[in-house]
């Protein structure tokens, strides 16, 4: 982990509201596993923003993110050349089993940023379904991104996954939650991994499931938490989180937890 | 000739070992953890001195969540003293500090008075601990829940108790949710307090209008950052102009200027805590400005600036 001054590379507003960076930092582009974070700081505010790590490259790293508040407002208007105080990577990210073939992940709207990195250091050598859950079509990645040279996620990892879109208003993909075409893709899966809002992984958590072996794939199925963090360093005990195992940082023994070590009902991000 | 700016400071001269800093800027509690992780990060060995997490007799599971709010230019929080005990303090975090240059401070915290005395008394002989901040902003169980520090006659006995059982320096913390800090300030000195800093947070509160309920999962918390700056700067210089020990000043810190107030104030050093948050790097960043300042000025030893509004 290090704390840089970073130029970004390139800055677009990829779908109403979203905007994908490209940040010059070699040791994080380097360094960076999936499911770990960087954290920006962000004009005039007292807390470091986190964003996830969307992709790299040798020398660059990107970050997608929807804009929500002050922070991601500040630096959605950032442009080429500016530089950013970054610090990362941070945190423990996403574990692919050793024996797992096939990966089903799960992306609850912007909570595709990760798993598209995930997905890029998993293929390909293994075979991925990613489910995108929106709540419309316009939230949804656009396939203008997936051309091959556009700043988009590299189109060759869209041919590789199984893509599979899902809106709640039926514009794009199958209508519905991708909560609930999940259990179609049980048995195919040998490992599954999520990133969305708490309320998805609380309704992945009590989806009923018939046989052991698919309820053991569901608990340990491997979920990305977002919380405000105070140091985001694992310092200061202010993003802590309850788990079977005690109270767990979400910036240090996380973001990425197990599905039944969380205490669900006592989950209040 | 060497003409760099003397920066020491010594915070217990009442003590026979003393308290003695390569710098005045300190990392108050809460922020560091137990120094660790930033010590990856930052050059750490360079501070004036790291004040550890508070700690309890027991480890403590510490407050619901939600602990962080953001408000308008400062920060709330209710970790709830969550911390890993002092046995586990001693065994796994001292040993570390044993081998570092900069002297560790460890915040002690309690619910009664004979807890702060055992956390103390555990603590004699450990290698690695040049120091101890007592929190007296916890609520006094056996009182109904009164915080220690908002007594002047309850401050002093638990800062008597603890002086009694510790041969370490001894800095009392003091709450600033209290009518006239300065009788504080001065029961806990009669006590034998070596040293004051002040401020800890100031209670506060946010509401989310949306959920209608509070946005803590503790409903209250303390407020710290830039916001309770001038408050503390005024605690400070009042405590300063009637206490004969050493002051350290906390409250807002972001910067070497804002550092340079409160010496200027009666502070003979100072705490930086919420600033890490934003940037981890900011405590050498102002040890760095307060030293180019005296350059500027001419000032050789920090204790020139010490008190000139007074």
């Amino acid at each position: 982990m290090r704390q840089i001054s970073a130029p970004i590379i390139s800055s677009e507003e990829v779908t109403s509201n979203t905007h994908l960076v490209w940040i010059d930092a070699a040791e994080i582009a380097s360094s960076g596993q999936p499911g770990q974070f960087v954290t920006i700081y962000c004009e005039n505010l007292l807390l470091r923003r986190p964003f996830s790590i969307h992709q790299v490259n040798s020398t660059q790293f990107a970050i997608l993110f929807k804009v929500v508040g002050e922070g991601t407002t500040w630096l959605s208007r950032q442009r080429e050349g500016d530089r950013i105080d970054v610090l990362g990577p941070l945190g423990a990210g996403f574990n692919i089993t050793p024996s797992a073939r096939n990966l089903l992940m799960v992306a609850g709207g912007i909570g595709l940023a990760p798993l598209i990195f995930l997905a890029q250091r998993a293929l390909p050598r293994h075979a991925i379904t990613l489910i995108h859950g929106a709540s419309t079509s316009a939230d949804l990645y656009p396939p203008s991104l997936l051309r091959p040279g556009s700043p988009g996620i590299p189109s060759h990892l869209f041919e590789e996954i199984r893509f599979i879109p899902v809106t709640e208003d039926g514009s794009a993909g199958e209508k519905g939650m991708s909560t609930s075409i999940l259990p179609r893709f049980l048995n195919w899966a040998d490992q599954i991994f999520a990133c969305g809002p708490a309320a998805m992984y609380q309704a992945m958590a009590r989806i009923p499931l018939p046989t052991q072996e698919n309820k053991l794939k569901m608990e340990t199925c491997q979920v990305s938490l977002e919380t405000i963090m105070g140091c985001g360093i694992g310092a200061c005990y202010g993003c802590t989180i309850n788990t079977r195992k005690g109270t767990k940082r979400v910036c240090r023994d996380g973001p990425v937890f197990r599905m039944d070590d969380i205490l669900w009902q006592e989950v209040k991000i | 000739m060497d003409n760099s700016p003397n920066l020491c400071v010594q915070l217990a001269p009442g003590h026979s070992a003393g308290l003695s800093l390569s710098n005045p800027v300190m990392i108050a509690s809460g922020i560091f953890g137990y120094g660790e992780e930033y010590a990856q990060l930052v050059e750490i060995q360079k501070l004036g001195a790291v004040v550890c997490k508070g700690t309890t007799l027991a480890p403590r599971r510490g407050n619901p969540q939600p602990r962080l709010v953001e408000t308008a230019s400062g920060l709330l929080n209710s970790v709830g003293l969550e911390n890993i005990g002092v046995e586990a303090l001693i065994r796994e975090e001292a040993p570390k500090w044993a081998s570092w240059q900069v002297p560790v401070i460890v915040n002690v915290a309690g619910e009664t008075i004979e807890e702060y005395v055992e956390v103390v008394t555990r603590l004699e002989g450990v290698q690695g601990i040049s120091g101890i901040e007592l929190n007296i902003s916890c609520p006094n169980v056996s009182a109904g829940g009164a915080e220690f520090g908002m007594n002047p006659e309850i401050a002093a006995r638990v800062t008597a108790a603890v002086k009694g059982a510790s041969s370490l320096p001894l800095m009392v913390k003091l709450s600033p949710n209290v009518t006239d800090i300065r009788a504080i300030a001065l029961a806990v000195q009669e006590a034998g307090a070596d040293a004051i800093s002040l401020i800890n947070t100031l209670k506060g509160m946010a509401f989310a209008v949306d959920k209608g309920k509070p946005r803590l999962g503790n409903i209250t918390g303390g407020l710290s950052g830039p916001a309770i700056k001038p408050v503390a700067l005024r605690m400070v210089y009042e405590v300063a102009e009637v206490v004969r020990v050493p002051v350290v000043g906390c409250g807002g810190i972001a910067s070497a200027s804002d550092a340079l107030e409160f010496i200027m104030c009666g502070a003979s050093a100072v705490q930086v805590g919420t600033a890490n948050f934003t940037d981890p790097g900011i405590g050498l960043t102002i040890v760095k400005g307060i030293e180019e300042f005296m350059r500027e000025k001419k000032v050789e030893r920090l204790t020139d600036l010490a008190g000139l509004a007074h």
